[in-house]
């Protein structure tokens, strides 16, 4: 497949053109790879439709069997990225990884208490519970402190 | 927890354990042997107790995250240990207790044990409020 980059002058003109024959399930890949990239991002719902949804309005991302998924306070949505992508991509977007399976919005968290053996449990502001594990607390920790004492 | 919080986790968990252990031993000592002289070596008794109840917390270590149910286990088996570790030495020492004082010590060493992780659990506690504080400060910096 070729792939050509045009430059040009005005920013809210950028775009990417998929041209192809047949729209088959790779480029759907890149074309969900290209809605990632920006803060409105692009999943696929329970009742299996794509929908275009805000970053800002996705409480945690978690990965349960390969498949990783979006939780805004109203829907549910399965994106076409791998966690460490979603943690690498957003954490200039206040999302932290909390534990091995789930990436935080640091925005959407309400409070934090105490767990057992060093770990917290995190209350978002939807009202859910997330579990903090001690692996990655100090991490949370450092970006809400400024890496204080307080670890 | 990196490796220099879980060492001052387990200094706080020493020294709280050394105070319950004096607590402990006081109070059994005045309600059963009243009548005991005991000599300068009998200071030693709490830190070393501390001291090994701490380091018999290795069961509780995993390099893998726990369940809650596998940390109550394993936390159930530290005690166990602890437990065996009080009564091993006496037994070793040829000291066997009546039944009364058995079991005023085994409830005395569990009230002990509990209170180590009250104590963390209190200092997470605050370390939260702390948190919590901050992260309002944080999100009202970002908006």
């Amino acid at each position: 497949m070729r792939v050509s980059i045009k430059k040009i002058l005005n920013k809210d003109e950028e775009q990417v053109i998929i041209e192809c024959t047949q729209v088959t399930p790779d480029i759907r890949d890149i074309e969900a790879y290209v809605m990632g990239k920006g803060t409105e991002l692009s999943g696929i719902t329970e009742e299996q439709h794509r929908k275009q949804f805000h970053l800002q309005d996705v409480y945690y991302f978690e990965a349960l069997d390969e498949k990783v998924f979006a939780y805004t306070k109203e829907q549910v949505y399965e994106i076409k990225m791998r966690l460490y992508e979603v943690e690498k991509a957003y954490s200039n977007y206040h999302f932290v990884r909390c534990s091995k399976s789930v990436v935080l919005n640091l925005m959407l968290l309400d409070s934090i208490s105490p767990a057992m053996s060093g770990r917290f449990f995190a209350h978002m502001k939807n009202g859910e519970k997330l579990m903090i594990s001690r692996q990655y607390a100090n991490q949370v920790k450092k970006i809400v402190m400024g890496g204080g004492k307080d670890e | 927890m990196n490796r220099q919080s879980k060492l001052s986790e387990m200094m706080m968990a020493f020294f709280v354990s050394t105070a319950c252990i004096t607590i402990l031993e006081g109070t059994m000592g005045m309600l059963f042997f009243p009548d005991e002289k005991l000599t300068y070596h009998a200071f030693f008794a709490p830190p070393i107790m501390g001291l090994c109840s701490v380091l018999f917390g290795f069961v509780t270590w995993s390099k893998r995250e726990l369940t809650i149910k596998e940390t109550l286990l394993r936390r159930g088996i530290h005690l166990l240990l602890i437990e065996c570790l009080v009564f091993g030495l006496n037994y070793v020492e040829g000291i066997i207790f009546p039944f009364k004082v058995a079991i005023s010590l085994i409830l005395g060493i569990a009230v002990v044990f509990v209170a180590v992780y009250v104590v963390l659990w209190v200092n997470d506690s605050r370390s939260a409020k702390r948190f919590n504080k901050k992260l309002r400060e944080y999100q009202k910096k970002v908006i």
